[in-house]
């Protein structure tokens, strides 16, 4: 079997090790460049534009505490969790019932609303961003978190929806169907029934959501202010110390950024996979 | 794990749900109903304000009130060559990166899948994804020291090796393909992600017997895999696409859209009309013509989804 | 709001200026009418940073007489009033690339405003003008024979600079200087509390005025005023104008100037023995703040567009993506007079192959 390609996971020792190697080097190179940020975090801040580079040096914590203490940096990332965090939940309950209904009883215009939602995703987010500020200032929803979770539960909608429906309708309508004729009402069959089921695809879109919500930058900028700025505003806004890049400052916040995010993936990687595949919908769209 | 949902959804391709009786109308609207005020909301509005906006001649800056001028601003977008000349140039970013994401990630994508036990593959996996997560900011701007021919550690690397000091993102000619390359170490971990996801989708007892059966390796691609596999490996080109056409922050933060104008894609242009020239008519308008291109551009990849799909139902 | 008013109010926020570059630059709109909106914040001018040890190692002093048959000048009495051929010839003897030291480093990056500023000098100093502020037309006067051997003048020194020339701004200028790798900077002189570095300690670094072409010397001006919001409500008005007079208290100053790198733009400030003594980048900052020294851009709304235009234009040129200065200033300026036709600011309209220009 071993000399016939095809697609099916190896068995074959060599091809293994052939693969193993490949994969890991891959994956060490696409990875330098984020290793070369946390080493710049590490490194003591002199050293940083030292030519030849420093590769051997005595780490130095002293970059990350900087960062963290510098003007709001802490009470940004505080802002971040908090409104990526509730945001990203309050889409998914939505997304769920949203996506239950398009599941179950295809209403009227399922593909059309389902290819609507994406159509958020289309515009480059500089053209919404002026319609959004003067709406919020009408609203009055400017720098407060309530803006933002609405704002963020936009967002994270589309892609929740997506990945749900395709995980529900990969849920056998027996369930409902044995359900109903035992008499169970709806919202038991939708949250004790169904929602089980489609664990991975509610963990896989969190997932993503957190991650896409966590890097959101521009809206962030325009919408919040002091009081509910996160940690991508936090980082843009100091860049620059003195007309000069300060490098140990964005390589520390990219080394906290990157840790949680690093972690979820690490742990979470299966319904990142899981979650892509829509539930394994196919041509359903 | 994967293969489980994959007999799920072999099972309800066979229990398709029924259209229900009228009595699921109500409740199914009430289920849509949150998703739909967010929707209209936090969509619909700001489009509709948008399109609006582009028929006025409405700068922040200046001291005349808005005025209502028509297509004006359609036409002096289509008459002005430097904005086409752009948006021709995003064109090419898109299509180049896109494909080079999209090659490269099927190629170590199909790697990781032939590999599934390797040692330390969730390890090896995270770091392979890192550079999709952190934000732009911090890359683009690290990409650009490590590019930097003073202080940077691929000159220092390239040189030492005997190589010249190269340029990269001020000679007109290396800037546009190196903001590619960048590009694509940050989304090929995406496109290998969408290929696991995609030949997960594929039955795992369809890869058995075409491997049993030893079919040429094209015809495993083109009648085992590609029927299963294209839905989510054409919604990952979809959303590449898409994002590659709205670029900003790498041209923003790695060249400015310089050198000249060389790496000036669309959506820098409208940053500039909207954040620093506060145009908001001008720049309404660009932002109309742009999601037309994008619609447009769904509607193709949709178009060929579908095609395909019904022409195998007919078969 | 009007800073007028906010004087009327509290006239001890009303500080007599250094010179009326102050007033012209950061305070009044529209030019000329004497109505003032700013309050002087941290005004900046132009200047030449360079290695002070290495103009004064003997050895370079007896290379560089050998070379040219003249002295090295060291001190800034010579060098605040010298032309600019022989700063030139001055960069190209200490200009070592191959030991990693470069003559000199400019702005010429598309950012924001660096190139322009960097370049505007050699334009005004060689009787270039930008437009005309009696008629807002640009076209014609931006694009003048003079302006073009200042534009080729200016990107010609990239012969001295590292490779990446093109992409530099303030932070590249500090980050080169400060590591030891550039003889000078021609750099903003309000950051000159930076250019300094473990590496290359301050009493290492002198900096002087820009240099003289033909004797003459014009500069452009930097810097920001702050200006106050009319939409604050009460309280935060009240907030606002404490601020500004928390910022001009003596002890305030003095902590800005001494400690932070400030320089001073009052009468008072200038004439203050003290300040001076501060540090080496001072006394350029003043001599390039007298009257008529320096000058500033145009004061319009629509100058961030215009400003866009001619970034992408000229960097282009410095890039060799356009391929001659003429035709980086024909676009500039063609572009330019599109924007002030449109906008109502002028009745000459560009010409009228405005939109197929392409840089």
């Amino acid at each position: 079997m071993s000399r016939s390609l095809n697609f099916k996971p190896s068995n074959d020792r060599a091809t293994k090790i052939t693969l193993t190697f490949a994969c890991w080097t891959t994956a060490i190179l696409f990875f330098l460049p984020i290793a070369w940020i946390i080493a710049t975090a590490l490194k003591p801040k002199n050293t940083v534009l030292d030519i030849p580079p420093k590769v051997l040096f005595v780490p130095t914590l002293q970059n990350l505490i900087d960062a963290l203490s510098f003007s709001n940096t802490l009470s940004y990332f505080i802002n971040s969790i908090i409104y990526s965090s509730i945001a990203v939940l309050l889409a998914i309950l939505v997304s769920f019932l949203a996506a239950y209904s398009f599941s179950r009883f295809k209403p009227a215009g399922t593909d059309f609303l389902m290819f609507l939602l994406l159509s958020t995703r289309f515009v480059p987010a500089a053209a919404f961003v002026i319609p959004f500020f003067q709406l919020f200032n009408i609203l009055k929803l400017k720098d407060s978190f309530l803006g933002l979770i609405i704002f963020y539960t936009m967002f994270s909608i589309p892609f929740s929806v997506w990945i749900l429906k395709g995980f529900i309708d990969g849920v056998s309508t027996k369930f409902d169907e044995t359900g109903l004729v035992y008499g169970a009402k709806r919202p038991h069959i939708m949250f004790k029934l169904v929602l089980p089921q489609v664990r991975s695809g509610l963990v896989a879109a969190f997932v993503f959501n957190i991650i896409f919500v966590w890097n959101e930058f521009l809206f962030n900028f325009q919408l919040g202010g002091l009081k509910t700025y996160g940690i991508p505003v936090g980082l843009f806004t100091s860049i620059t110390k003195g007309g000069q890049v300060d490098w140990s400052f964005v390589a520390s916040i990219g080394t906290l950024y990157v840790l949680p995010l690093a972690l979820v993936i690490y742990f979470f990687q299966r319904y990142l996979l899981v979650g892509l595949t829509f539930g394994t919908v196919r041509g359903e769209v | 794990m994967v293969s489980q949902t994959s007999a799920k959804f072999e099972e309800s391709l066979k229990e398709r749900p029924k259209k229900r009786p009228d009595k699921n109308r109500k409740l199914s609207w009430l289920l849509l109903a949150p998703v739909l005020a967010f929707f209209a909301l936090l969509n619909v509005l700001p489009t509709l304000w948008m399109l609006g906006l582009s028929f006025y001649d409405y700068t922040l800056t200046s001291y005349k009130a808005p005025t209502f001028t028509g297509l004006t601003n359609y036409s002096d977008f289509v008459k002005n060559e430097q904005l086409s000349a752009s948006v021709s140039r995003t064109f090419i970013f898109l299509i180049l990166a896109v494909i080079a994401q999209t090659l490269l990630g099927i190629l170590i994508g199909v790697f990781f899948w032939k590999n599934d036990k390797m040692p330390g593959r969730r390890l090896a996996l995270t770091l392979f994804f890192t550079p999709m997560v952190v934000t732009p900011i911090a890359t683009a701007l690290f990409w650009k020291l490590m590019l930097d021919p003073t202080f940077g550690v691929v000159n220092y690397m390239l040189t030492s090796l005997g190589f010249s000091r190269t340029d990269f993102l001020t000679s007109s000619t290396l800037a546009f393909p190196t903001l590619i390359v960048v590009d694509t170490w940050m989304w090929t971990p995406f496109m290998a992600l969408m290929t696991l996801a995609a030949l997960g989708s594929v039955p795992k007892a369809e890869l058995e017997a075409a491997a049993i059966d030893r079919l040429p390796i094209w015809r495993q691609i083109t009648s085992v895999i590609w029927p299963h596999a294209k839905f989510i490996l054409m919604l990952g080109i979809l959303l590449r696409s898409i994002d590659a056409f709205k670029t900003m922050d790498l041209t923003y933060i790695m060249t400015n859209g310089g050198p000249g104008d060389t790496t000036e894609l669309i959506a820098l242009s409208l940053y500039r009309f909207a954040f620093k020239s506060f145009k908001l008519g001008y720049s309404s308008a660009v932002s109309v013509f742009l999601l037309f291109i994008a619609i447009a551009l769904t509607a193709i990849y949709l178009y060929i989804l579908n095609a395909k799909k019904k022409a195998e139902q007919t078969e | 709001m009007k800073a007028d008013d906010v004087f009327a109010a509290n006239p001890e926020l009303d500080i007599e200026p250094f010179s009326s570059l102050v007033k012209n630059t950061y305070q009044v709109y529209p030019d000329g009418s004497g109505i003032r909106w700013g309050f002087p914040q941290m005004p900046d001018t132009q200047g030449v940073f360079l290695r002070k040890d290495m103009l004064e190692d003997p050895k370079e002093q007896a290379a560089f007489k050998q070379k040219t048959g003249k002295d090295l000048p060291s001190t800034y009495e010579v060098l605040s009033n010298i032309e600019f051929d022989d700063l030139v010839e001055i960069i190209e003897f200490f200009h070592r690339p191959a030991k990693g030291m470069y003559g000199t480093a400019l702005m010429y990056s598309k950012e924001y405003d660096f190139f322009s500023c960097a370049y505007y000098p050699f334009a005004y100093s060689t009787g270039g003008k930008i437009w005309d502020p009696e008629t807002n037309n640009v076209y014609g006067i931006l694009n003048s024979p003079e302006n073009e051997k200042a534009m080729e003048q200016f990107v010609g020194l990239k012969k001295y600079q590292p490779a990446n020339f093109a992409a530099f701004g303030i932070g590249d200028m500090i980050d080169l200087f400060t590591q030891g790798k550039a003889f000078s900077a021609w750099q903003w002189l309000a950051v000159g509390k930076f250019m300094s570095s473990d590496k290359v300690p301050a009493d290492k670094v002198i900096s002087i005025p820009l240099p003289k072409w033909k004797g003459n010397l014009i500069g452009a001006m930097g810097g920001q005023p702050w200006v106050i919001n009319a939409f604050n409500d009460d309280d935060h008005m009240r907030v606002a104008v404490d601020v500004l007079k928390w910022w001009y208290t003596k002890e305030t100053q003095d902590k800005f100037i001494k400690e932070n790198g400030g320089l001073p733009w009052s009468a008072e400030g200038a004439a203050n023995p003290e300040y001076l003594e501060v540090a080496h980048y001072v006394k350029p900052f003043l001599y390039m703040l007298e009257e008529g020294r320096s000058q500033d851009f145009w004061h319009l709304p629509e100058y961030a567009e215009m400003l866009a235009v001619q970034q992408a234009a000229f960097n282009g040129y410095a890039t060799g993506q356009v391929k001659t200065a003429k035709e980086a200033l024909e676009y500039a300026a063609a572009k330019q007079q599109q924007i002030l036709y449109k906008a109502g600011r002028t009745e000459t309209p560009p010409p009228d192959n405005v939109d197929s220009l392409k840089i």
